[in-house]
């Protein structure tokens, strides 16, 4: 993959010549045909059908890629009304013939080559005609996708069961839908040389920061590559941090989520092939922010959150606590706690930084095997995962009941957290922290915190400090990091929020 | 890059000035759980300690049988750090005190005086200061650490348990008793264990168990004397511990007896210190409820509800003067602290009477008044298997 990402095209196909690629159409037939021959060349697919006159002569080339087209578009739309009524016989005879009166919409008329190809790789037949020297292009594609369906990577209980889905215009529609203002600006690129891949940055005109609009612009603009397949090629390559780990652009294939950020006048980024769309500029606090939190009664969903906020604790420090406690402070135990694991350490073998690491890496590799595994045999990793790695280790008296309470809860800790980028941060710090404390006790442990401490405050997502608005400090904007105080989306509350802190820390020269 | 090798510089400090490495896994330390220290006969000291046994919970192993809980080591020698190395030799695992929560002293010992050996205790940081401190009334300490007590995993769990029962007897933690013990004009004071026995069911013989009675009063370090259960009882008021503890007071004219809970008490010292004379006037404000009336006397009756209070608050006049003429005139011990309430009204006469503290406070004049408030009579007024005529309402 990555070699693939790097290199810049090599060996070069004949359409990359320049001299061809920007050669315009001819006025005869035959060449414009044999130009297609020849840049299709071992292209199964592309059809040619030729329309001719009665005596036989050709009259007119339809050319396209037949598993982009729909057949019965082309027959339909081009080929009958060509072939049947020749309604345009003046028009074809004089040179003219732009295929006014042909019921197809949306026709392109070209006289570049680059062009042509272009249109028929995306599903269009080009029409020549004898005569012309440019071709009538008219979109025949045929739409491959899957229906709309409840994203599989978050689901929630009250709330839309629209995701995105992989085709862009069907996402913009959803969208769309959403916001029904012509300031919900869509601006298009193309990214990648032979994927063409279509981006667009949607914003909200007025509300989103014209400094982050601007510098994704400039940034997706500047990319060369040749080949975008997921917004996680894209996020790498707009995002400047070498060593990422937790996601400076948030991830979701929920519409409403993305609506919801466009109104907090984020910027959203949309990947044709993809139903993730990256939303930018994102925080540390809106990994632990859950769509349905919008959705529910205000003390619940701060409760919820909440809970997510002990967890992520959980999630972060709760083996290597563990391991500090037992193998540097055990005074800090309850006595009688304190005789009850260690009873149930006697017949182990290992330190328990070592045991702790064992399991911590285990559950990995069991979430792991789950994740790819077809559902029916994934119930088999749970089984095995959880009776026989679980149970018969600690019966074997190889590893400790303890510990395993300790990794368990903290693996479902990591699940608790909303955001799965966000998630597979939180469980990347888990190791260095458990050799810390391992080697440092509760000192490691401090030590730990106080390096995530700092690489988090150091880090920016497009200009924004990652712990706004926590730091920076902004009392108003607090309503919606440690608690969901209502009305989040009242005029003006929540949404420039975000411009006002990158514009102050400009100002104290942050940026 | 220069603020990267900066960064890493601060790390690289912080990782390598970090003191000592001591790191030591819950199988690598010996648990101990109580020490008990007694004279040992050449004068010396003898020091027993009970180290738990973590036993794997019978799921891992599959076995049934009991195993031992814990086990007692005792060395004799001249000082802690004697001991401690002498028992260290007999053990596979590093002794480990942060978890010791009772201390007990032979009553030979604590007659003896206990200045040798408190140091101890204290200066490790390792050891516990919240732990309790108590004397062993008739028999060697180290004799009662190796009752097996039926409840708790070692019998140190128990003590420490029952000692943080309130209002059944006086709890003083080594903390409590250094404290009393270095400030002026108060004598320190331990709860005391006494050996007991109780029986299996369906085996013959007594086990022997213990239980916590009275209190152990001390004068510089030194074990003076005993009070027994019912002194305790009112020491309690002191201690600010009398919640939940009981007044039991016979009414007038044979009308029987009547029992009241204290649910929160409150004691004030005054000082009143003339040119010669000492006199100190306390006062003990209590408000519980009845919980047992034997007798007539329909309680619902607020006349008759008079009559219970000032039986009741008689019989406290009665105890709390008796207490006091016991520590005063017997042991002529400090342990309330009335020469700190001294100290505070009157700095001037307490410079004059330091010295001589225990004589003039042997001396002092006490006069009690008790105010007992009755919130709550149970249920009914009289008792319910009274006859109405035999009611006196």
């Amino acid at each position: 993959m990555t070699i693939w990402r790097r290199k810049r095209i090599s060996s070069t196909p004949m359409m990359d010549d320049p001299g061809t690629i920007e050669a315009r159409l001819s006025a005869d037939l035959r060449q414009n045909e044999a130009f297609v021959e020849q840049a299709f060349q071992k292209c199964s697919d592309l059809v040619r059908r030729r329309m001719n006159y009665p005596d036989g002569t050709l009259r007119q080339l339809i050319v396209y890629l037949e598993t982009l087209a729909d057949e019965k578009k082309v027959s339909e739309q081009l080929v009958k009304p060509l072939a049947a009524d020749q309604p345009d016989r003046e028009a074809v005879e004089t040179g003219t013939w732009t295929g006014e009166a042909m019921p197809v919409d949306q026709k392109v008329v070209t006289q570049s080559w680059a062009e042509v190809i272009r249109l028929v790789l995306r599903g269009y037949a080009a029409v020549f005609t004898e005569g012309e020297d440019h071709a009538v292009c008219f979109p025949v594609h045929v739409t491959i996708q899957r229906s709309i369906q409840e994203p599989s990577s978050e689901q929630v209980i009250r709330g839309s069961k629209e995701g995105f889905i992989e085709r862009q215009s069907v996402n913009v529609g959803l969208l769309r839908n959403y916001l029904r203002t012509p300031r919900l600006k869509m601006e298009a690129f193309n990214v990648g040389e032979l994927t063409e891949t279509k981006v667009l940055i949607a914003y909200i005109e007025g509300l989103a920061d014209a400094s982050v609009v601007d510098q994704v612009r400039s940034k997706i603009t500047s990319i060369h590559i040749d080949g975008v397949l997921e917004s996680g090629t894209l996020e790498e390559l707009i995002v400047d941090d070498p060593f990422p780990i937790f996601p400076r652009v948030q991830i979701t294939e929920r519409p409403d989520v993305v609506a919801g950020s466009l109104l907090e006048g984020r910027v959203g980024i949309l990947v044709d092939n993809t139903p993730f769309v990256m939303i930018v500029p994102t925080t540390f606090w809106a990994g632990l922010q859950a769509s349905e939190d919008y959705y529910l009664n205000y003390p619940v969903a701060t409760f919820t959150r909440w809970i997510r906020f002990i967890f992520l604790f959980v999630a972060i420090f709760a083996p290597s606590f563990f391991v500090a406690v037992t193998s540097y402070h055990q005074e800090m135990i309850p006595t009688s706690l304190l005789l009850s694991i260690a009873s149930a350490r006697e017949p182990v073998p290992f330190p328990v930084m070592i045991e702790a690491l064992i399991m911590e890496i285990m559950f990995e590799a069991l979430r792991e095997a789950g994740i790819r595994l077809p559902r029916a045999i994934g119930q088999t990793v749970s089984i095995v995962g959880g009776l026989v790695i679980g149970q018969a280790a600690v019966l074997a008296g190889i590893i400790s009941a303890p510990i395993l309470i300790v990794v368990s809860t903290t693996g479902i800790a990591a699940f608790l957290i909303p955001r799965f980028t966000f998630a597979n941060g939180v469980r990347l710090l888990r190791f260095p922290i458990i050799l810390l404390a391992g080697s440092l006790g509760l000192y490691g442990l401090a030590l730990g915190f106080l390096g995530i401490l700092l690489y988090v405050t150091h880090i920016r997502s497009f200009g924004v400090p990652y712990l706004t608005p926590v730091a920076p400090f902004s009392l108003r904007a607090l309503k919606d990091v440690w608690v969901r105080a209502p009305g989040k989306y009242d005029a003006g509350l929540s949404a420039p929020s975000y411009e006002r802190t990158v514009q102050a820390t400009r100002k104290e020269g942050g940026e | 890059m220069k603020r990267m090798m900066r960064v890493s510089m601060v790390f690289l400090l912080l990782l390598t000035l970090t003191g000592c490495w001591d790191r030591k896994e819950i199988n690598d330390i010996g648990l101990v759980m109580a020490t008990a220290i007694d004279l040992a006969e050449d004068g010396q000291i003898l020091a027993t300690i009970q180290v738990a046994v973590p036993s794997p919970s019978s799921q891992t192993t599959g076995a049934s049988k009991e195993t031992e809980r814990f086990f007692l080591i005792s060395e004799v020698g001249r000082n802690g750090l004697e001991i401690d190395q002498k028992l260290q030799q007999k053990m596979s695992r590093t002794l480990f005190f942060s978890h010791r929560s009772v201390i007990l002293v032979g009553e030979a010992l604590a007659r003896k005086g206990l200045d040798g050996i408190l140091d101890t205790f204290t200066r490790n940081p390792r050891n516990r200061l919240k732990a309790y401190i108590l004397v062993v009334k008739g028999k060697k300490a180290g004799d009662l650490l190796q009752v097996e007590y039926p409840y708790e995993l070692v019998p140190s769990e128990a003590l420490k348990e029952m000692e943080m029962l309130r209002g059944e007897g006086t709890v003083a933690t080594l903390r409590d008793f250094m404290v009393a013990s270095a400030s002026e004009g108060m004598s320190p004071t331990t709860g005391v264990l006494e050996p007991a026995v109780y029986r299996r069911s369906g085996q013959q013989g007594e086990r022997p168990l213990f239980r916590i009675t009275g209190t152990a009063i001390f004068k510089s370090l030194k074990l003076t004397g005993f009070l027994n259960n019912a002194e305790t009882h009112e020491f309690l008021w002191f201690k600010k511990n009398k919640n939940a503890d009981h007044i039991v007071a016979e009414l007038p004219d044979g009308m029987g007896d009547t029992s009241f809970t204290i649910t929160s008490s409150k004691v004030k010292i005054r000082s009143d210190s003339k040119k010669d004379s000492l006199k100190f006037h306390i006062h003990l404000k209590g408000k519980g409820e009845l919980v047992e009336s034997d007798s007539p006397l329909d309680v619902s009756d607020s006349n008759n509800l008079r009559i219970v209070k000032r039986a009741l608050e008689q019989q406290a006049i009665h105890n709390m003067e008796e207490f006091l003429h016991k520590i005063q005139k017997e042991y002529q011990a400090d342990i309330v602290g009335f020469g700190q309430q001294l100290q505070r009204d009157n700095p001037k006469k307490w410079r004059a009477v330091q010295k001589q503290w225990d004589r003039y406070f042997a001396q002092a004049d006490m006069s009690v008044t008790v105010n007992l408030t009755i919130d709550n009579t149970g249920e009914t007024g009289p008792s319910l298997q009274l006859k109405d005529k035999e009611i006196v309402k």
